[in-house]
C-alpha cells in the first residue's frame, strides 16, 4: 500500500504539470459550468419528481461530464500513452505488483476526479448560488465513488482496445459523448424518447448522473439510488473483468 | 551446422542465464525455433541478430515479459514466467527507445523508480555512475536529448542495484562520442561486477563490451564464442589488398599468390586470402621487386568481427532458403 501511495504521489505531480490533464480536469468544466449555468436559468426542469432550476441541474451535470472526462478519459489515454511509451513495462519491470500499479494508475484519477468535482461544488455554490442538501452528501459520494470505480474498470477494458494515443481518443470520444446525450446530463432525461432513456440506463453514465442530480435535490440512500449505485459496481466488475483477460503491458509489437 | 556444438559452462562460474531448448512461435512463423544458451555471473555477453531473427522474443522471454511454448529457462535461478518481485529485485531492464516519465525531471524520476526497491542504490550515485550532472538532473524527461535519456534510462534499471542487466540496444542512434561515452559507462558496470545481457546492432560494440557473442538467425543460434574466436576468425585467412601499377596484369603475379587470389575486386583492389599472411608478403614483395615496381594502396587486415558475423548471418539465411526450396 506504500507503494502505491508511492507512485501515486509522483502521477498527481506530473499530472498538474500536464496542461492537456490541466485544460480536462479544470479548464473545460469551468467554463462549460460559466456558460451554462450562466447562461440558462430561469427555466425550470424535474428530477426525481422535484421542481428545479436550471441552474440547479446544471451544476451536477458539468460535475458528472468532468467526473467521466477525469477518470474514464483520462485513465484510457495515460495506460494507452504508457504503454505505447514502454513505462507500463518498465514499471511491470519492477518489483511492484501489477495490482499495486493498477490501484495506484487508479487511485490518481479518481484522486483527481475527487479535486475536480469539490472544485465544482464550490464553483458552483458561490458563483451560481446552488447548494447541495444536507440530506444529498451520501448520495453525493455514492455517485462519485460508484462512477469512480465503474469508470476506472472500464477504462482499463477500454484501454486494451487501442494501441495508440492516437487512437485512443477518437475512440473514447465517441463512446462518451452520445451517453453524455441521452444520459439526462445536458438534456434532461424525461424530455427524450422512452427507448433512448432505457438505452441510457445500460450504460453507467446514466447511473452517475442520476446519482448526482438527486444529491442537489437532497435524495437520502433510498431504492433508486442504492440501485444506481449497484449498477455502477456491477460496471466497474464488468470492465475489470474484461480488463485481466485482455490487458498488456507491452508496447504493441512494430513490423 | 555450428548449432551443434557443445556449449559448456564457464569453468568456476555459476550461470547467471540458462536457456535449454527455447522455443516459441506466433502462428507460423518460428520466431524461437530451439535456442540454447548460458550466461555466467559478471560475464557481459552479446547477444547479436538480424532483426527478425528472434532476439526480441528471446530477451522478452528472459525479462519474464514473454510466453513460451518449450523449453528450459531459468535466470538467476528462477524461471523467468514465474518471475516473483523478490527476482524482479535483481534484475534490471534497460529498453529499446523509451521515452520515459513526461512531466517529471530526472532526480523525480530516479525518486520514484527508487521507492519501488526495497534496497536501491542512492540516486546521487547512480546519476553519478551514468553522468548524468546536477544540470540535468533537474530538466524534465521528456527534454532531454537522445543521449541523456538512453543514460537515464540505464540509471532507472540501476536504481534497483540488479545482479542482472539486460540492455537493448543501448546505443542506437547516438553520435560517435555518445556512443565511446556510453562504453565507458558500460565498463563501469562491469567494473561493479554486473552480469549484462546486451544486444547492439553495432558489432564494435560488441567487440570493445563483451566477454561473449552468440550469433541468433532464423531463431537458432548460429554461432556462439568470444569476439576473438566466433566464426572461427582466429584461425580466418587475412585479406591482403593491393593495386598494381598500369600495364601489369594480375594473371602475372606468380602462382602460389594467384592461387590466392579472390575472384572479385575489394574497391578496386586485388585481394588475397592467406592462412600465413607474412609469407605471402614475402612473395609479393620479392616479385614485385624483380619486376622493379611497387604495389599500390598495400593493406593487410584480418577480417573484422563485422566480416565474420555478415558472414554468419548470410550462411544462416542461405540454408534457411534451401530448406524452403
Amino acid at each position: 500500500m506504500d507503494l502505491v501511495l508511492h507512485v501515486t504521489r509522483f502521477q498527481l505531480r506530473a499530472f498538474l504539470r500536464n496542461k492537456r490533464a490541466r485544460m480536462f480536469t479544470l479548464i473545460i468544466p469551468l467554463i462549460l459550468l460559466a456558460l451554462l449555468a450562466g447562461v440558462f436559468h430561469g427555466g425550470e426542469t424535474t428530477v426525481s419528481g422535484v421542481k428545479i432550476d436550471y441552474r440547479q441541474f446544471f451544476v451536477p451535470s458539468v460535475i458528472v461530464f468532468s467526473l467521466t472526462l477525469t477518470t474514464l478519459a483520462m485513465l484510457v489515454a495515460t495506460v494507452v500513452q504508457q504503454r505505447e511509451m514502454g513505462i507500463l513495462k518498465r514499471r511491470r519491470a519492477t518489483p511492484m505488483p501489477a495490482w499495486a500499479l493498477i490501484a495506484s494508475q487508479s487511485l490518481t484519477v479518481i484522486l483527481m476526479a475527487i479535486g475536480t468535482v469539490a472544485l465544482l461544488l464550490i464553483v458552483g455554490a458561490v458563483a451560481f448560488g446552488v447548494h447541495i442538501p444536507a440530506d444529498g452528501w451520501v448520495t453525493l459520494v455514492l455517485g462519485v465513488l460508484g462512477g469512480a470505480f465503474a469508470f476506472c474498470g472500464l477504462g482499463y477494458a477500454l484501454s486494451t482496445f487501442a494501441d495508440s494515443a492516437d487512437s485512443a481518443q477518437p475512440m473514447i470520444q465517441l463512446i462518451t459523448f452520445p451517453l453524455f446525450f441521452i444520459s439526462g446530463i445536458w438534456i434532461p432525461i424525461s424530455e427524450l424518447p422512452k427507448f433512448l432513456e432505457i438505452v441510457a440506463k445500460i450504460f453507467p453514465v446514466e447511473h452517475v448522473a442520476d446519482l448526482v442530480h438527486r444529491a442537489y435535490v437532497g435524495a437520502v440512500p433510498t431504492g433508486p439510488v442504492l440501485a444506481d449505485f449497484a449498477i455502477l459496481v456491477a460496471w466497474a466488475a464488468v470492465g475489470a473483468a474484461v480488463a485481466s483477460k485482455r490487458f498488456q503491458w507491452l508496447p504493441p509489437r512494430r513490423g | 551446422m555450428r548449432s551443434g556444438t557443445p556449449r559448456r559452462s564457464f569453468l568456476g562460474m555459476d550461470t547467471a542465464i540458462r536457456v535449454h531448448g527455447l522455443r516459441r512461435s506466433f502462428g507460423d512463423v518460428k520466431a524461437v525455433a530451439g535456442v540454447d544458451l548460458e550466461v555466467g555471473h559478471g560475464e557481459i555477453f552479446a547477444f547479436l541478430g538480424p532483426n527478425g531473427a528472434g532476439k526480441t522474443t528471446t530477451i522478452e522471454i528472459l525479462e519474464g515479459f514473454g510466453e513460451r511454448d518449450a523449453g528450459e529457462v531459468e535466470v538467476l535461478g528462477v524461471d523467468p514466467a514465474h518471475g516473483t518481485s523478490d527476482w524482479r529485485q535483481r534484475v534490471g531492464i534497460v529498453m529499446q527507445e523509451s521515452p520515459g516519465e513526461q512531466e517529471l525531471t530526472v532526480r523525480e524520476c530516479m525518486e520514484l523508480y527508487a521507492g519501488l526497491y526495497k534496497t536501491p542504490r542512492p540516486v546521487d550515485e547512480t546519476l553519478e555512475l551514468v553522468g548524468l550532472g546536477a544540470e540535468a538532473q533537474e530538466k524534465m524527461t521528456g527534454t532531454l536529448s537522445g543521449g541523456q535519456r538512453r543514460r537515464l534510462d540505464v540509471a532507472l534499471a540501476l536504481i534497483g542495484d540488479p545482479e542482472l542487466i539486460f540492455l537493448d540496444e543501448p546505443t542506437t542512434g547516438f553520435d560517435p562520442a555518445a556512443r565511446r561515452d556510453a562504453w565507458k559507462m558500460l565498463d563501469g558496470l562491469r567494473d561493479l561486477g554486473k552480469t549484462i545481457f546486451l544486444t547492439t546492432h553495432y558489432m564494435e560494440e560488441a567487440e570493445r563490451l563483451a566477454d561473449r557473442i552468440a550469433v541468433i538467425a532464423g531463431g537458432r543460434i548460429i554461432d556462439e564464442g568470444t569476439p576473438a574466436t566466433i566464426g572461427h576468425r582466429d584461425i580466418a585467412a587475412s585479406e591482403i589488398l593491393f593495386t598494381l601499377p598500369p600495364g601489369i596484369e594480375d594473371w602475372e603475379l606468380p602462382d602460389d599468390l594467384l592461387a590466392l587470389m579472390q575472384p572479385e575486386r575489394h574497391g578496386g583492389r586485388i585481394e588475397l586470402h592467406s592462412a600465413a599472411p607474412l609469407a605471402d608478403l614475402g612473395r609479393l614483395g620479392s616479385w614485385a621487386e624483380g619486376r622493379g615496381i611497387e604495389v599500390g594502396e598495400l593493406e593487410v587486415r584480418r577480417p573484422t568481427l563485422e566480416d565474420v558475423y555478415l558472414r554468419l548471418t548470410a550462411e544462416a539465411a542461405e540454408v534457411k532458403t534451401e530448406e524452403v526450396v
